[in-house]
Formats: C-alpha cells, structure tokens, sequence
C-alpha cells in the first residue's frame, strides 16, 4: 500500500500496462490517465499532484519540460525502453525525477519506485519550507539589527559630542543641562535594551507573568497618575470612565502596567493634543480596557501593522516602535486579547481583555 | 558670509541633539538667537506666537518626531499664509529616498543626513551661511 489520498497523473498512450502496474502495486490513490502530453498538461493545469508518470513512447522530453515549468517540484517518473547512459542523461536534463525500464513494470518496481520517489519529493518539500522560513527569519534580524543599531547610535553620538562640549571650559548651568541630558539619552538606550530583551522573551515564551486578583481600576488610575505630567506638556486631555465598584481581573500587575504606559503612551503621541480617554468595560467572564483618542486615527493599510514589532505607520516617529508589541506579547500571556480599530468621530481605540477574578 | 547675524529655530525631540546643535552654532558665529522646540507642534506654536524675530529666521528641523513629525510640520509651514516663504533646512538620522523627495517637494532650502561618525556640524553650517547670503533669502512674514 502506498497511500490512499496520492494523487497520480498518468500519460501514457497505452494506458492498459500502466494501470496493471499500479493497480498491483496496490495503488488506491487517485488516478488520472492521459492519453496525449496535451490532455496531460490540461489535466495538471486543472488540479495538483503528487506524483506524475510518463511514458518515455509519447514525446517525452517536450512533457516533462512542460510539467516542469508547471511545478518545480513535482516529482516525474519516466517509464523507458532502454536502458543508456544517453536515455537517462535525456531524461534527467529535461527535468525527470527517476525513470524506471519497461521491462521493470512489474508491480513491485513501480510500488519501490514511487514509494522512494513521493519520500525523496516530501523531504524536499520540507526543507524548502524550513529554508525560506530560516531565510525569511534572518531577514527579520537583519532589520531588528539595522534600526536597533540607529536607535542605539543615534544617542551614543550625542553623547559623544556632549562629551567633547563637556571637556570643555562650559558655564556650570549648560555643563549640568548637558549631564543631564546625557543621564537621559544613556536610559533611553538603556530601555531600549529592555525592551529587546522583553521581545526576544516573548519569542520564546519565556515572558514569566503571574496574574493574581487586582482591581483592574487601581491600575488605569496609576497608570493614568503615571502620565499626568506627560498629557499636560503636550496639552491633551486624560480622563477615564469606570465602573464604582471593584472590578476584580486576574493580571500581573506590574506587566499590565506597562501595557496600559505603552498603550496612553501611544495614544499621547498620535493625539496631539486632543483628548485620550481610558474606558474599563466589564462583561461575564471577561474585562474590557480601552485607551480611545480624539486624534486622527490609523490609516486602513496600517492598522493590520500595529502591532508589528518596529512598525510606526508610514511617518517615524522616534522611539524603537517596540511598545504595542510588547503590550501584545503581554496581554497574550495573560490569555487576553488587544485589537486596534477606528472608532467612526474620534481616533483610535486600541482595546485588550483580561479574565475576570472569581 | 551673512553680513547679519540670523536667527534658528531647532525642532528636534533630542535635547541632546539640540544642545549639541546650539553649542555648534554658537562656535560658528553669526547666529544671533537659537530657539529650541521639542517637536513640530511646539514649533508652529513658537512660529505663531510672535515671540521669534520676524525677519532673518530659519527653521532647522529633524523629521522623526513624536506627535507631527517634520515633513507634518513643512506641510503646516507651507500651508499658513503668514509662514509659507519660511526657509526650513532639514537635519534628519533619515537617509530614505522618500523622505528627502518629500521634502524637497515641501520646498526645503536643504536636506542633511545628522552626522554619523563625524563630531562637527561645519557642513550644515557651511550651508546655512552660503544660504543666506544669497540675495534669494527672503525674511520670513512677521506672524
């Protein structure tokens, strides 16, 4: 028994031998028979295949360079009269897999043949798999690397020339703007680690939250304390709306605090000005927290992007653009969900669930 | 060489990079004041409020910023009657072909990449002098 569900494609002008050949190879699978390389290849334009076999009688070589131009990685067996170097050497440049002789069509060769052939054609197809997803993950590294290595440079240069200026005969007042701007720009590096090294753990599974009953209020209330300072620099309005009574949620709260700073974070930024409101929305089993704000919203193309680790939309905006998606890693390891949607009048809402306490 | 002294308006969310950028134009002489905005809508709230000097101004500003990014704030420059003819020279980490066409577009007097390595800003200033020494130098409309 081979497989039941292959798929096999047959031309052959003489489909008779053939089939007696499958059929005592105990072939269960799906068998289409062509009778002309023309039938051949409309039947493979119509459906896909496991496995394709072509009898060396029909113009063979003009087949099998078109089955290959169809799939590269199909395998092609070739049923041969003869048994050359020249017969062999023809058939594997046009494109074949394997080919078996006539005279082999005995149940038993074609059964071997087809088993080693559609094995060697899985395999492949694995690691072709395993390569581009190897290919495409250093590519995403590679671009980790190249804006991390700017948001990291970018400061250090600063710094650099602060230090110039530093050794300098500075007045005391700028001397100490300068110590104190460097103190700054040194921790925005030093978050920026931070947060690599939150993602690289969120990769892995290995963020460690341990959610235990806390009013989820108390939370947007710090949270909402925390950036205070923040929304009156850039004149925007902070509010909240909750429910009077306790509203118990099962969260870490340490990470949920730095879900809710990055999300007003956020917000902060993309208002400009106008008013971001905190909502704690309770259901059944589950607790609804949104920042919504009054800016000007997510591009349609952009917000399937959000969460995309350095994603910033279209316009950089400073910072590593690694916030929503550390809000999202964390919120998933809490069980919970975050969405991001435009609400039709304001901006943007950007939403996550958290289970409710017993 | 500008005969006159001028005037800079520095848009940047780097207080480093402003610091830097001040104590370097300082060195270089022939800037009379530099103002510093944190970002593009302090910078429009500045260039609307009268306070900066109505003539000899120049705007020299980053591009990624938090809030209105640089190119967000040109497009505002451009569009206020009162600040369309303002000269604005960029001053950018953004080596992106898109944003320098963008801001080019935007009529930028000029586009620099923020030194990487090197630790002098002569060239951007070198600019800046030749710029307005030009006769093509219009002072900005008093707001």
């Amino acid at each position: 028994m081979i497989d039941r569900e292959l798929r096999l494609l047959v031309a052959s002008d003489d489909d008779a031998a053939m089939r007696s050949g499958l059929s005592g190879a105990g072939f269960t699978g799906i068998v289409i028979e062509a009778r002309s390389a023309a039938a051949a290849l409309a039947a493979m334009d119509a459906d896909a295949f496991d496995c394709v076999l072509i009898d060396d009688r029909m113009p063979a070589v003009e087949l099998i360079r078109a089955v290959r131009d169809r799939s590269a990685a199909v395998p092609i067996v070739v049923v041969a009269d003869a048994d050359d170097r020249s017969t062999e050497q023809r058939l594997v440049d046009a494109g074949a897999t394997d080919w078996l002789l006539r005279a082999e069509l005995t149940s038993n060769q074609v059964s071997r043949r087809l088993r080693h052939v559609l094995r060697v054609a899985r395999a492949e197809a694995v690691s072709a798999a395993a390569l581009a997803l190897a290919r495409d993950a250093t590519r995403a590294r590679d671009e980790i690397l190249a804006i991390v290595a700017h948001d990291l440079r970018a400061p250090l240069h600063s710094v650099r020339l602060a230090c110039t200026e530093l050794a300098t005969d500075l007045p005391f007042e700028l001397a100490a703007r300068y110590v104190g701007a460097i103190a700054r720009a040194a921790k925005r590096g030093d978050d920026l680690i931070g947060e690599l090294l939150e993602i690289v753990k969120i990769d892995n599974h290995a963020l460690r939250v341990e959610p235990r009953p806390v009013d989820i209020r108390a939370l947007v209330r710090r949270a909402c304390a925390d950036h205070e300072l923040i929304a009156k620099s850039t004149e925007t309005r902070l509010e909240s709306s909750m429910p009077d009574e306790p509203i118990r949620v099962l969260a870490d709260p340490e990470w949920i605090a730095r879900v809710l700073a990055n999300l007003i974070g956020n917000a902060l930024v993309h208002a400009r000005g106008a008013a971001v409101e905190l909502e704690v929305v309770p259901a059944v089993d589950t607790v609804t927290i949104a920042v919504v704000d009054d800016g000007r919203g997510i591009a349609a193309d952009e917000l399937p992007h959000v969460f995309d680790r350095f994603w910033q939309g279209r316009v950089r905006r400073g910072g590593a653009g690694l916030g929503l998606a550390i809000a999202k890693g964390i919120v998933e390891a809490h069980h919970g969900t975050i969405t991001a949607a435009n609400v039709p009048g304001r901006g943007a809402r950007f939403e996550f669930t958290l289970q409710r306490a017993a | 060489m500008a005969a006159t002294p001028f005037h800079i308006l520095i848009v940047d969310d780097d207080e480093l990079a402003i610091l830097n950028l001040e104590q370097a134009l300082r060195h270089a002489g022939h800037v009379a004041t530099t103002t510093a905005a944190s970002g593009g809508i302090h910078a429009l709230q500045l260039l609307r409020s009268g306070r900066l000097p109505g003539e000899r101004l120049l705007v020299l500003t980053d591009l990624n910023m938090p809030g209105m990014s640089g190119l967000e704030l040109l497009i505002e420059i451009r569009a206020d009657p009162a600040l369309s003819d303002l000269p604005v020279v960029v001053l950018t980490a953004s080596a992106i072909d898109a944003d320098r066409a963008a801001a080019f577009k935007l009529h930028t007097a000029g586009y620099f990449i923020k030194p990487g390595t090197g630790l002098h800003f002569q060239e951007v200033i070198d600019f800046l002098y030749a710029y307005l020494s030009t006769s093509s130098f219009q002072p900005a409309r008093a707001p």
